[in-house]
């Protein structure tokens, strides 16, 4: 918002699509401002690795493939963007000692599950296979 | 006192789980997917996982500041699983052929009787493990969230 409070065209998303971009980039945000035992159960917030790589994955999917669903604060520690449809779910979790984790399911069935170190390549590479499953 | 969670006090562990046992564990309406299922990553902690049982509490007590650490959690859901999902499974990691059970062990606290948590011991050994292999991890944490019923839907 500009510095009168009042939206300029520069301000307004230009479509649905750039909303969607805005809102996960906030959850974001949000979840890496989240304090120490945030859910009272003792999860530690994201730390500022696993928030950069969850950054740069939402920017490296904006490039060519389906938004996530939404990003979603681990109570493991870490943070997670997750992809729904229907009843195919898929997420990447980048934890807080600097791994990551992909996981894809279909309802109550057991997951497919992939460790990686994240790095561009890889994040890219797993993002496809995410999309791919989610296109079944 | 009607409506609070009972106590825990000096009182001894009991570690006799029915199988059809309800377990309550809180979550944040974010960690709710569109279809009503809740998402992984509101599990956490493996192992240790916290959870109030239901021979001791009500649904909401997990939302009680008693339960909680003393924290208000009054916008937030509860759900619900029982023993049996906990401990019928043994996960096997394909890595190394390693296998896991999951265990629950009645650990009250002073102000909260029903405060539990999930353990996981080595299948062969039957030893207490305080780490778990990523990948059993989330297994188990999917398994989880795939079983788990709303009790009580969060606030909007």
């Amino acid at each position: 918002m500009s510095e009168s409070n009042v939206a300029t065209d520069t301000d307004i998303p230009a479509s649905a699509t750039d909303l969607r971009v805005e809102v996960l980039r906030w959850k974001v945000e949000c979840a890496s401002r989240l304090q120490d035992d945030w859910d009272s159960y003792g999860a530690a917030p994201p730390n500022r690795d696993a928030v950069r790589w969850a950054q740069r994955a939402l920017n490296l999917t904006l490039a060519e493939w389906e938004l996530p669903s939404t990003v979603v604060p681990s109570a493991d520690g870490g943070i997670a963007l997750c992809w729904d449809a229907g009843s195919r779910h898929a997420y990447i979790e980048f934890d807080n000692d600097g791994t990551a984790i992909v996981a894809m399911y279909v309802s109550v069935e057991s997951p497919s599950l992939s460790e990686f170190e994240p790095t561009d390549a890889a994040i890219l590479l797993e993002i496809g296979n995410i999309q791919r499953f989610m296109r079944v | 006192v009607p409506g609070s969670p009972q106590q825990g006090g000096d009182c001894e562990q009991d570690n006799s789980f029915e199988s059809s046992e309800a377990l309550y564990r809180r979550f944040s309406r974010e960690h709710i997917e569109m279809d009503g299922q809740l998402r992984a990553q509101n599990f956490s902690g493996l192992p240790g996982t916290s959870v109030n049982r239901g021979k001791y509490s009500d649904p909401d007590h997990v939302l009680h500041p008693d339960c909680a650490d003393g924290k208000c959690f009054t916008l937030w859901g509860v759900c619900s699983f029982q023993v049996e999902d906990v401990a019928a499974q043994i996960y096997e990691l394909e890595d190394d052929g390693r296998k896991f059970r999951f265990v629950l062990q009645h650990v009250p606290l002073p102000t909260c009787k029903a405060h539990s948590e999930i353990g996981c011991i080595d299948f062969h050994s039957g030893k207490q493990l305080d780490r778990l292999p990523k990948k059993i991890k989330n297994r188990f944490r999917i398994f989880l969230a795939q079983r788990v019923r709303v009790i009580i839907e969060p606030a909007a």
